[in-house]
């Protein structure tokens, strides 16, 4: 075996594919054409390193791309959800499939926030990442899992709303039934596609030792490290406009609702976003 | 030298190298070692990793050329990379200074 078949293989084995492994070998074939192979390093380290920095590129990129999907998708959700419930939202008991309508309802309400944190901190340590040369392996993959998360539930979000306009269809126009769930399929579009490129960013596989990090370390504020202070501080936040807006009826019934959804969503995805250990 | 010594300046090193003309990989590799009198030994390939970076941070450029039938990646400096190296050159002057200070 050449040394170039060595590099071949140990680029493929960090995950380093496509052009980045066609020209890495084109210009690796060339210096060693005048230099020695002792000389131009053990390929596997070479490959790691190559597998480093691209890996810190990829991943950061790959957020910054789900994000922007997320924002197309969150945009032409929220334009759907004023377009379906125009004439007001449907009696929740009205469902053609009662289970999958308050399924539908629910999973309406909390897979947009989930998205939305998820892809927001996403965002945030992808703008850490991207000032680091080579970020460390355990970094890039809580930023990959945050990543996921987001699109993942993006998804769900969109599923949800088709689900509930054809599950309440008696409630709606045919129009409103039909845009509904066209337009929630357009949107997975994008999702699969910033999807696709989170997948083939997570196969370059970085090897620089470190600590994860939570989001202590990517908030740009200095706030104590404690993290369920820090979850019912914002389930607080988000219940008081809710609070506010539904009157001495629905206005404690929806923050209390809110602050259950925060506080379970924490216990349940805390660890995997790196929210707490 | 021990190549981790060198890690952190390789950047500034390899515009160095580049700003009077455009050269090659292994074309670097040659400048840098004659021009610090054979003490800039590192493992070769890792030019390379080098070079992509700074080609993707904007500061060199690349194009394959074809000179008597081979094909090799020639890189030249940006204006761009002219300045990282003017403020990097500064940096090290001050760096070298303090440190030069403390250890006399």
């Amino acid at each position: 075996m050449t040394y170039l078949d060595r590099l071949a293989q140990e680029l493929a084995r960090v995950g380093v594919g496509g052009r980045a492994r066609t020209r890495i070998l084109a210009e690796a074939a060339d210096h060693l054409a005048d230099g020695d192979e002792a000389a131009f390093g053990d390929p596997g380290a070479l490959a790691q390193l190559f597998a480093d920095e691209l890996a810190t590129q990829a991943t950061t990129r790959s957020a910054y791309f789900a994000f922007g999907a997320l924002a197309v998708a969150g945009t032409g959700f929220a334009a759907g959800w004023l377009l379906v419930v125009q004439r007001g939202t449907a009696d929740i008991t009205s469902a053609a499939f009662l289970p999958l309508g308050l399924v539908a309802a629910f999973a309406l309400i909390a897979c947009p926030q989930i998205a939305f944190a998820s892809g927001l901190l996403s965002l945030l340590r992808a703008r850490r990442l991207a000032k680091l040369r080579a970020a460390p392996a355990a970094e890039l993959s809580l930023l990959a899992r945050r990543t996921r998360t987001a699109l993942a539930f993006g998804a769900a979000s969109m599923v949800a709303f088709a689900a509930y306009a054809l599950d309440y269809h008696n409630s709606f126009s045919r129009a409103q039934v039909t845009a509904g769930t066209a337009g929630a399929a357009a949107l997975l579009l994008p999702l699969a596609v910033a999807a696709i490129a989170a997948r083939r960013a997570a196969a370059v596989r970085s090897a620089v030792p470190g600590d994860a990090g939570d989001m202590f370390d990517d908030v740009p504020l200095a706030l104590p490290r404690r993290p369920w202070l820090a979850c019912f501080a914002l389930a607080a936040v988000l219940a008081v406009p809710l609070l506010a807006a539904g009157g001495l009826d629905e206005g404690p019934r929806n923050a209390a609702a809110e602050v259950l959804l925060v506080v379970l969503c924490f216990a349940v995805f805390g660890r995997r976003l790196g929210l707490r250990d | 030298m021990r190549a981790e010594v060198l890690k952190g300046h390789l950047d500034a090193l390899v515009l160095a190298a580049l700003e009077a003309e455009p050269a090659h990989g292994y074309g670097i590799i040659r400048r840098l070692r004659a021009r610090s009198n054979d003490v800039f030994r590192l493992a070769e390939g890792t030019i390379y990793p080098t070079l992509h970076r700074l080609e993707r941070d904007g500061l060199v450029k690349s194009r394959w050329t074809d000179a008597s039938g081979r094909r090799r990646r020639v890189y030249r400096i940006t204006r761009s990379g002219r300045e990282a190296l003017r403020v990097r050159r500064l940096e090290w002057r001050q760096f070298a200074l303090a440190v030069e200070a403390v250890l006399a």
